[in-house]
């Protein structure tokens, strides 16, 4: 199978037109195919349940937004479920209800998917509805004015109304500096009060086409029998030129950054980011898959560093948790959060040396083979466990498709995460667990003056 | 409701836009060339071979054997909970939370280690009824009875260490800090305080006061271990990669490592509730509101499946009219979720909804009215149909993978349900017809004891917008 892993995958995927060819990975359960038009397809087999889980990802998302337009792919993803050419809002609406148990969508950074899961003889119906959509929205007056309220109303309930998540939209926007993945994926209250049907319009017309998509199937059903669906139902759409995306500048290391939100509501809390690569603007695997490990070794895990750190006899964290985004098209974020004890009283301040403490120590010591092979073990039997379910498996599919990596490299990965050695750990803390990489914000709750 | 981790990051990561289904106003299948006419290829029918029995010491289990990957699920569910703390607040839980902080034999840290060593995932949960166990691991001998042998240990001989108890309750007090100020937390406590008045549901919805919680003993604990986390209080589920054999022993393992200690007196009787309004003010930008309405009945009822075909017609994730009434007309709402909460014999119906504050007297007149007409005139055949074909295709996700299976397991061993209650499911949905279902409705639904609650700013109350947008300024403020 021919892939070009290149930095800009939504571009390469636009120029490659190939014959329908299907051909089994060597190392893994994965088939694929990629129809004239352009649309790539990813099979993976499961035949425990007649169920399918079939997701269609669009290579576009938030961080394709031109400034000032934050937003405009999510509302987009809300529009598409008004209907098309072939079913009206309230059809499309009750076929997909009646199909399967679940059918929604979801917007990241990279990506635009629509998915369902549902009993694998109705596969065909799910496909010809996503294949309908893709070119044939309605993208009405009235449904736009509507559904914009809701999106207003998603940003009042799940940001809003949340000091924290308030919070972390600014650090976010701190972190990411320039890169377009700075904006959030809801976007900005004052860019959706001005958004309109016609841009949303071109911005349909721009990225949704067969060539800037693909199809991962995960469940019941075989490459032969996917093979005629897809063709039947995505066959006679016809691929556009697509527009390349602006550059997508790299981090690096972007000097320190600090920031102090105090507001009512907000508890305090420290939150760390560190400018780092993904898996696919990582040079290379390794330095990825080791920063995968950071999180495991400080914070997740009851015995990781951070988690037994004492401030006298009493832990000095009451809440840690920290996150590293592996799979991303841009570069990305490797992000800590932590409450420290107030009942130790131990301040924003003393916690935050803590956590440097923590993390030289992983610069200057190379972490014992034990430790090192524990933080490996639960990652590798989540890699197990992920297979059973059908969503979370066709999900690390289509994203590492969208951000240009390969899906294939799935079980290679987990083979390098095997033979990852200290050293490389060690390295990779060196390199990007640094002072010019780092946002720090301290959160303060600051209470109103009557209270 | 126990987690205390919340998805910060994942939130601004990933947005899911939960666009739910409108409601059927209108069949067909439009232009579409796999489907001409309106009926779906049927669906596969799959029956679990669930096999039951009872451990020599009591325990109540259901297996489900499922070699295809190579791992284990276990719910380990213990039918006491958060209601049975009596005077001593947030006794359950921080009782399950100090089985994983030692064992007579292993500290905190290196039950931690070993767990993770061996990749397993152990999860706890205490609820108002319930106490709960839920464990991963890979099914090869050396990881399982690893895991095993910790989760026996953990759940027979806890040390109940002095220094740890500190630390959990340090940490219980941060989490029930979150939930006192969480909107829907404070919403929910609002309706069961009123349909719940002075019951422990009530008194204990929280699972623990800071008061109780700086209080508690670990003699206190440690009794409590005693009595509500015996074997004959144990339902265990167990779906995986082992055999009726291998099942048989690491249920027998479990069970007969449990204490037996004197049975807890049962929950007072719930009293009848009175209707209310109630209103508490927070700030914000929008206003949470909740209507409940009381319920007397258990799973076990005949009426009960009619319920649940309600939960689709009138609830959160489907083409339901309370969807469509607030989020598909007007565009209001973003999240409505409805359904039911059962409480063993007990329970409500639950409807809540994120509203603009200028909205919120209207849309509780709103969905009031809505609620009240579905009662008095059930549901259409088109929405019975849909509904139907909604909960077996649900019924279809709750049985094919192992971690859905294992939670239906352990809901059917909280409810008592026997162990082919699955085998004719289907066939006793699709029985239902619009008249039985608003008869059930009727016989239960007292709607002149309904409890409307809403958490938020206090603004000045406008009329809705009429389902077309017209009739109000929707400006987004």
């Amino acid at each position: 199978m021919p892939f070009t892993y290149l930095r800009r995958a939504a571009a390469a995927i636009a120029t490659s037109c190939l014959a329908l060819t299907a051909a089994a990975s060597p190392h893994t359960s994965l088939q694929g195919f990629r129809l004239d038009n352009g649309l790539q397809v990813y099979l993976h087999e499961d035949h425990r349940a007649p169920i399918i889980s079939a997701q269609l990802w669009y290579h576009v998302g938030s961080s394709h937004e031109p400034e000032g337009h934050s937003g405009l792919t999510h509302a987009l993803e809300h529009l598409i479920f008004e209907g098309t050419r072939k079913l009206t809002a309230d059809q499309y609406k009750t076929l997909l209800a009646r199909l399967g148990s679940e059918a929604n969508a979801f917007t990241t950074a990279d990506a635009t998917v629509f998915y369902q899961t549902l009993p694998a003889s109705r596969l065909e119906i799910a496909l010809e509805v996503m294949a309908d959509s893709m070119q044939n929205a309605t993208l009405g007056e009235a449904d736009f004015a509507r559904e914009l309220q809701v999106i207003k109303a998603e940003r009042r309930t799940e940001v809003e109304d949340s000091p924290m998540a308030l919070a972390m939209e600014r650090i976010h926007a701190l972190a990411y500096g320039h890169s377009p993945y700075a904006t959030p994926v809801i976007g900005y209250r004052q860019y959706l009060e001005d958004l309109s049907l016609a841009t949303l319009r071109v911005w349909y017309q721009t990225w949704y086409h067969p060539n800037n998509a693909t199809l991962v199937i995960v469940g019941d059903t075989t490459l032969e029998a996917l093979q005629a669906l897809v063709e039947r139902h995505f066959g006679t759409l016809s691929p556009a030129p697509l527009r390349s995306r602006d550059p997508v500048p790299p981090s690096d290391a972007p000097g320190e950054r600090r920031l102090v939100i105090a507001q009512a509501g907000l508890g305090e809390r420290l939150v760390m980011a560190f400018n780092t690569p993904s898996l696919f603007t990582a040079g290379n695997t390794e330095d990825a898959l080791a920063l995968s490990l950071v999180p495991q070794l400080l914070s997740e895990g009851v015995n990781a560093r951070l988690r037994k750190h004492r401030t006298g006899s009493a832990p000095t964290f009451q809440y840690l948790r920290a996150e590293y985004t592996l799979v991303q098209q841009g570069d990305s974020l490797l992000t800590l959060i932590a409450v420290p004890n107030s009942e130790q009283h131990v301040s924003l301040e003393d916690a935050e040396a803590s956590i440097w403490e923590a993390i030289e120590s992983l610069q200057y010591v190379r972490v014992d083979e034990h430790e090192l092979r524990r933080a490996k073990a639960r990652q590798l039997a989540e890699r197990v466990f992920a297979a059973d379910d059908l969503a979370a498996q066709g999900r690390a599919i289509g994203s590492h498709a969208v951000s240009g990596v390969p899906p294939e490299r799935l079980e290679d990965d987990r083979q390098a995460l095997q033979n990852l050695t200290a050293l490389r750990l060690q390295q990779a803390a060196q390199h990007y667990l640094t002072r010019d990489r780092v946002t720090v914000a301290y959160l303060r709750n600051e209470e109103k003056p009557n209270e | 409701m126990n987690e205390a981790r919340t998805g910060l990051l994942a939130m601004l990561f990933l947005l899911a836009c939960a666009s739910p289904p409108a409601m059927a106003t209108q069949e067909g299948t439009g232009g579409l060339t796999s489907l001409t006419d309106s009926a779906l290829p049927p669906i596969k029918q799959v029956s679990p071979d669930i096999q039951a029995w009872t451990t020599e010491a009591g325990s109540s289990v259901m297996f489900v054997q499922a070699p295809e990957l190579p791992m284990i699920d276990l719910r380990l569910r213990f039918t006491v909970g958060s209601a049975s703390d009596g005077e001593t607040s947030g006794l359950a839980a921080l009782t399950l939370g100090m089985l994983e902080k030692g064992t007579q034999g292993a500290s905190a840290e290196q039950i931690a280690e070993q767990l993770d060593d061996m990749g397993a995932q152990l999860s706890t949960t205490t609820r108002l009824v319930h106490s709960t166990l839920a464990v991963r691991s890979l099914s090869r001998p050396r990881e399982r009875d690893t895991v095993v042998n910790l989760i026996s240990a953990m759940l027979g001989r806890p040390a109940m260490v002095e220094s740890e108890l500190e630390t959990l309750k340090t940490h219980w007090q941060d989490i029930l800090q979150g939930r006192a100020t969480h909107p829907v937390f404070q919403l929910r406590k609002l309706l069961f305080d009123q349909i719940f008045v002075g019951h422990p549901y009530a008194t204990h919805y929280f699972s623990g006061t800071p008061e109780g919680i700086a209080a508690l003993t670990t003699a206190q604990l440690a009794a409590f271990h005693r009595q509500a986390f015996t074997a004959r209080n144990l339902t265990l589920s167990i779906v995986g990669d082992l055999s009726r054999q291998e099942a048989e022993a690491l249920a027998q393992q479990i069970s007969q490592t449990l204490p037996e200690g004197a049975p807890l007196p049962p929950l007072p009787a719930v009293a009848v509730s009175e209707p209310e309004i109630i209103h508490l003010e927070r700030p914000g930008a929008g206003n949470w509101v909740g209507l409940a309405v009381p319920l007397a009945i258990n799973a076990r009822d005949p009426d009960y499946l009619a319920l649940t075909v309600v939960e689709q017609m009138l609830g959160s994730s489907q083409p339901s009219r309370f969807h469509q009434a607030l989020r598909e007309q007007r565009g209001l709402s973003y999240r409505p979720s409805a359904g039911l909460i059962m409480l063993e014999d007990n329970g409500l119906w639950l409807m809540e909804w994120d509203i603009d504050a200028r909205f919120a007297d209207a849309s509780q007149d709103l969905v009031q009215q809505l609620l009240a007409d579905f009662v008095a005139q059930g549901p259409t055949q088109a929405e019975l149909d849909l509904a139907v074909e909604q909960v077996a295709n649900q019924y279809l996700q709750a049985v094919s993978s192992n971690r859905a299976m294992a939670d239906t397991l352990m809901r059917m061993g909280q409810d008592k349900l026997p162990s082919n209650y699955l085998a004719t499911y289907l066939d006793r949905m699709r029985a239902l017809t619009p008249e039985g279902v608003r008869d059930a409705l009727q016989r239960h639904f007292d709607l002149d004891r309904t409890v409307l609650a809403s958490v938020g700013p206090t603004v000045e109350q406008q009329p809705l917008p009429g389902p077309d947008g017209s009739g109000a300024d929707l400006q987004f403020r």
